[in-house]
């Protein structure tokens, strides 16, 4: 392999790891705050790209502008999901929580299916053709544009985590939900306010991706479990971790596309969280999470 | 002695009426194979998740072992079931004890062993749909053959029903000889305390992957009776994470604390699947998935103890005195 | 007597979670027969120690002999295997079982067929005085009737040894009065015992020899009198309780 070659592929993974990172971080958050897997996480990615995909096509609104429509959507969906299904899903036993979220994500799926059909859709514009060099490298502008996004996004994430009463408050939350009763803060509207930006990151990164990727009904799928496998890889609940296996996902990934074939590259995030698990354990199990 | 084996001589009664009943029909004789196959294999899926708290994704894994096992043997080196079947066992029972061996070894539990064995199951199903001597995602058409019984091709369904029968019954009849003994205590004790039952001198490590095993080389000739009775697979259906996802699907609605509780979900859930399609046609095609998650959704919410365990609680208040011990032995009790 | 192993020995035990130490530097010795008391105030590391015990934590210094054999870092299983039981502060009975099935589980571990162990499983209970709730859901019993249920499990492993973990905390006075009175009976059936108690009083009704542990320290060991007496632990501990 050509040192251009391998450029092109590492910068292409980077850029690509930049919008898992995104994807990825609303799942640890709510993982984090209350300790619930949502498997259905990738098909609100899903719904956030046909949104981008049908205020284009329909009002003919630039991606970039829809974002601010399909984002509050999202939000909205994740404060109308928490007291639906998840709240009530709060006091059923761990399997029936896997079972509700999972039947979530095979009912938008095919709900999906109903509505759009099998096909795949791509909001195409001038600029979705052009492209940006650096140095001997090349770029998407789609692409660029939604890992730049991305990047901006997880720099606000941060502080607003860091920064604000509220990211203190999930903060104190996800280390302990019995100390933060006790000390009087509102578990529940906690909870609320994370499964909103959970899928608003979500309502986010949507619109910025559909003009990179295809959308179709089975697409969120497959983000949900390379979703799983950074958060995992980056040791469960952190920030940084979740930087770090987003980026290390995207460039494996790359990289092995660039000498393998798709269908093997695919499954290279999987054996990257195998090869974690036989070799660094300790980044598996959160710090005070599990017993 | 009987009454112990109740919870696995009804079930097995009620598959043989269903098979005799489905001889009137090679539709219905098709649909009672999915049932009776799906059906069983969520039995011992459910050894796991319901028993021992070890809730597996990736069961598809094995389910696609044991089908690729069988058709690659006689697509390549001419083998049939009578060596095939004891392969496919044997190359599941490994992989579930190298699985489970990794992930328990690490303290792996909840969510986390879940996601790991999906991951497991879905490097399987990518890898084969990328080598070309496994069909990638075409998949592998059995080669007929004249020797009808070496390769058991059979010019109708029925054979291959009554396979699954004694395929179901002599699953339901080990897993019950499982719970019913020192294993399916030690099972229970673990899925509800680790730490309580190792201290009470139980090696959880040895009946985790007791299970795990178990249930892998059963989930394995479930999908090796698939390969032959169907004579063709392909990753999707074989190794897709969608089967994994049946497997739950039937365990929560039937009920995961009962032996039969995922059978009865898969005789529930295969034939109205069935009915929607015929009724609305094949155009709606997502409709018959979407009719299930909803009803898992309402079900793992508002009855944790799954139709069968509301079954099972009512046998036992009906049952008169003298068989009210006998409804109780039915209802192997063990909600998770 | 004095020239006697000791049961149960433990050597410079210590366990720290992170930079934290829980237990640091704790030897004693159990001579077989004894009923042996653990006191110290809450947060005192009275449960870990019990843990590290058992098997269910590994030690982060010294050694643990179960008649002069190491048994730390051994599985918990095993340990039981080799006689050593134990209660839970917390009790929590195996789910949707009846209360023999709950004993039965640990029978099994002395008897492979389903039938032995349900009968030894029926004498564990009777020596608890439980035979006649045998067939109850073992949810529906009071919380006095869980701490024995905990202890029936205990002596179904036929342990030689058997670690108490406040068996009597949140007991009515006469429901405390009978289990003492059973914890006496069964050490005189030969099961030599290590309780962590609260109660001063019970542990010096009990106990022939104690240790004072406090922050993780042993601050006293001797004989139950002796230690009660001890200025260090009127100090740290019970003058702060009892004045």
């Amino acid at each position: 392999m050509s040192t251009t070659i391998f450029l092109q592929a590492l910068l292409s993974g980077l850029t690509n790891g930049a919008i898992y990172a995104l994807v990825a971080v609303g799942l640890t958050l709510v993982f984090g705050v209350m300790r619930i897997v949502n498997f259905a996480h990738g098909e609100f990615l899903m719904l956030a790209m046909y949104g981008g995909y049908l205020a284009f096509t329909f009002l003919g609104i630039d991606p970039i502008l829809a974002v601010f429509l399909v984002a509050p959507v999202l939000m909205l969906m994740g404060y109308l999901l928490f007291d639906g299904l998840i709240r009530p899903a709060l006091k059923v036993p761990e399997i029936n929580q896997m079972a509700v979220t999972l039947g979530l994500s095979l009912l938008l799926q095919y709900l999906a299916l109903v509505v759009f059909k099998a096909d795949n859709l791509l909001v195409t514009q001038e600029r979705s053709t052009a492209s940006i060099w650096l140095g001997p490298v090349l770029i998407q502008m789609p692409q660029a544009i939604a890992a730049l996004a991305s990047i901006i996004l997880l720099g606000l994430f941060y502080l607003t985590l860091r920064k604000t009463d509220l990211g203190l408050i999930m903060r104190v939350v996800s280390q302990s939900r019995d100390g933060a009763a006790l000390s009087g803060i509102d578990i529940s509207g906690t909870y609320r306010w994370a499964m909103a930006i959970g899928l608003g990151t979500l309502g986010i990164a949507g619109p910025l991706m559909v003009s990179a990727l295809y959308v179709n009904p089975h697409v969120g799928q497959l983000f949900t479990l390379k979703a799983f496998v950074i958060v995992i890889v980056g040791g469960m609940g952190s920030f940084g971790g979740v930087l770090i296996g987003a980026l290390l996902v995207g460039v494996a990934e790359s990289i092995a596309a660039s000498w393998l074939t798709a269908s093997v590259a695919a499954a290279v995030p999987f054996a990257l969280l195998i090869l974690v698990m036989l070799l660094r354990p300790e980044g598996l199990v959160p710090a005070g999470g599990s017993r | 002695m009987l009454r112990r084996f109740l919870p696995a001589l009804v079930p097995t009664l009620l598959a043989i009426a269903g098979f005799c009943f489905s001889l009137s029909d090679p539709y219905f004789m098709e649909i009672f194979i999915m049932v009776g196959l799906i059906g069983t294999v969520a039995v011992a899926w459910n050894l796991m998740a319901g028993f021992t708290g070890l809730v597996s994704l990736g069961h598809s894994l094995f389910f696609g072992i044991g089908a690729y096992t069988v058709a690659y043997g006689q697509v390549g080196f001419g083998l049939g079931p009578l060596v095939t079947w004891p392969i496919a066992a044997l190359l599941a029972l490994a992989s579930a004890l190298f699985i489970g061996l990794l992930c328990f070894r690490y303290g792996l539990r909840g969510y986390f062993f879940s996601i790991a064995t999906l991951a497991f199951s879905e490097v399987a199903f990518l890898l084969v749909s990328a080598t070309l001597w496994l069909g990638r995602s075409d998949g592998m058409m059995l080669p007929s053959s004249p020797e009808t019984l070496r390769y058991l091709q059979f010019d109708h369904k029925w054979p291959y029903g009554l396979i699954i029968v004694g395929f179901l019954a002599l699953t339901l009849f080990l897993s019950q000889a499982f719970l019913a003994t020192r294993p399916g205590f030690y099972w229970r004790a673990i899925r509800d305390n680790e730490g309580a039952a190792e201290a009470l001198g139980v090696p959880a490590m040895r009946y985790k992957l007791l299970a795990f095993g178990l249930s892998a080389v059963v989930t394995a000739i479930g999908g090796a009776i698939f390969a032959n009775t169907f004579a063709f697979v392909d990753p999707r259906s074989t190794l897709g994470v969608e089967l994994s996802i049946q497997l739950l699907v039937f365990g929560i609605i039937g009920g995961l604390g009962l032996l039969w509780g995922p059978l009865l979900g898969a005789a529930l859930l295969i034939p109205a699947g069935e009915l929607l399609r015929t009724y609305l046609g094949a155009g709606f095609h997502g409709v018959n998935i979407v009719a299930y998650a909803l009803l898992m959704i309402v079900l793992a919410l508002l009855l944790p103890q799954g139709l069968g365990g509301v079954l099972a609680a009512r046998l036992r208040r009906r049952a008169p005195k003298k068989q009210a011990a006998a409804g109780k032995a039915l209802a192997v009790e063990a909600a998770p | 007597m004095s020239t006697q192993q000791p049961l149960l020995a433990v050597a410079g035990l210590g366990k720290s979670f992170g930079g934290l130490r829980a237990v640091s530097d704790v030897s004693f010795g159990v001579m077989p027969g004894e009923i042996f008391g653990i006191i110290g105030p809450n947060g005192a590391g009275k449960t870990t120690l019990f843990n590290c015990l058992s098997g269910l934590l590994p030690l982060s210094a010294g050694a643990v002999r179960l008649d002069g054999r190491r048994i730390d870092g051994m599985r918990p299983h095993d340990i039981c295997r080799l006689g050593l039981a134990r209660t839970f502060q917390i009790v929590r009975p195996f789910h949707g079982m009846s209360v023999l099935e709950n004993v039965k589980v640990a029978s099994f571990s002395r008897h492979p067929s389903s039938a032995a162990a349900e009968h030894h499983a029926r004498l564990a209970l009777g020596r608890i005085g439980m035979a006649h709730l045998a067939d109850l859901d073992a949810e529906r019993l009071s919380v006095a009737e869980m701490r024995r249920l905990e202890i029936a499990r205990a002596i179904a492993t036929e342990p030689r040894l058997l670690l108490l973990d406040e068996m009597l905390a949140g007991l009515t006075a006469t429901e405390a009065a009978a289990l003492c009175e059973q914890i006496q009976r069964i050490n005189a059936e030969g099961i030599t015992i290590v309780m962590v108690e609260h109660s001063v009083p019970i542990i010096s009704q009990l106990c022939g020899n104690a240790i004072v542990l406090n922050f993780g320290e042993l601050l006293a060991s001797g004989t139950t009198r002796a230690v009660l007496a001890d200025a260090r632990v009127q100090e740290a501990y019970l003058g702060s309780a009892l004045s």
